[in-house]
């Protein structure tokens, strides 16, 4: 599964939001947290976060993570062409 | 020809792009949209921006598809003269390319890395060209008597 640059929602264990909530992150109530993913690699997700400053990557370790949900499976017509 | 991308990819470029676009510039959303930045507790104007984002790059795999497509179908109809490229579709999840031929409405399925494509495309790999070559060749249906090399 390629998950570089989808864009998802996350469950997050407790310790997971409040790693977030420490990079300044601000979490919804919701359970899903929705995330733009950079990249995937053993250590975790690294996720885009919009700065003032620009785009920063931040690392979310899979540990904190307790699932992806990703808008999968329908796919989209971009073009009919002759 | 359909073109159709699955998933929402955007790469970093086209998402800080979208980030720092202005608000007429953004995409408006649908109701479902909106239902879903809603049920995420997303403001609308930050679900916008992603998937504006996501439309920009689906734009360039478009694209890129197409012209993927269109060279697949050249290299097909070297080898079975009348076969058609119907569709093209980028699955971002797997990294596949899924062409679908038709000859005489009896269809092929062929597939291949997304990876091996760019490779042709972006860097003009003859290496890459021979090997999708080979792809189109051997993923061709015997019944419709192809050409050999």
């Amino acid at each position: 599964m390629r998950l570089a640059g989808q864009e998802a929602a996350v469950i997050l264990t407790e310790d997971g939001k409040a790693v977030l909530e420490m990079a300044a992150v601000n979490l919804p109530d919701s359970p899903l947290i929705s995330l733009s993913i950079e990249e995937s690699e053993d250590l975790g997700l690294w996720v885009r976060l919009p700065r003032q400053d620009g785009m920063h990557l931040f690392l979310l370790r899979w540990e904190y993570i307790l699932g992806v949900d990703l808008p999968g499976g329908v796919a989209k017509v971009v073009g009919l062409k002759g | 020809m359909e073109i159709r991308i699955d998933g929402n990819r955007s790469t970093a470029e086209n998402w800080m792009l979208a980030q720092s676009a202005s608000l007429d510039a953004l995409p408006e959303l649908t109701n479902a949209q909106k239902e879903a930045a809603d049920a995420l507790q997303v403001s609308h104007e930050a679900y916008a921006r992603n998937f504006y984002a996501g439309e920009l790059t689906r734009s360039e795999l478009g694209a890129k598809a197409e012209r993927a497509a269109r060279v697949v179908e050249r290299m097909a109809q070297s080898k079975v003269p009348g076969v058609v490229l119907e569709d093209v579709w980028l699955k971002t999840f797997a990294g596949k390319y899924r062409f679908d031929l038709d000859l005489n409405r009896n269809r092929a399925v062929l597939w291949m890395d997304e990876d091996l494509v760019n490779e042709w495309l972006d860097s003009g790999s003859r290496t890459a060209e021979e090997r999708i070559a080979r792809i189109v060749e051997n993923g061709l249906p015997a019944s419709w008597n192809v050409k050999a090399s």
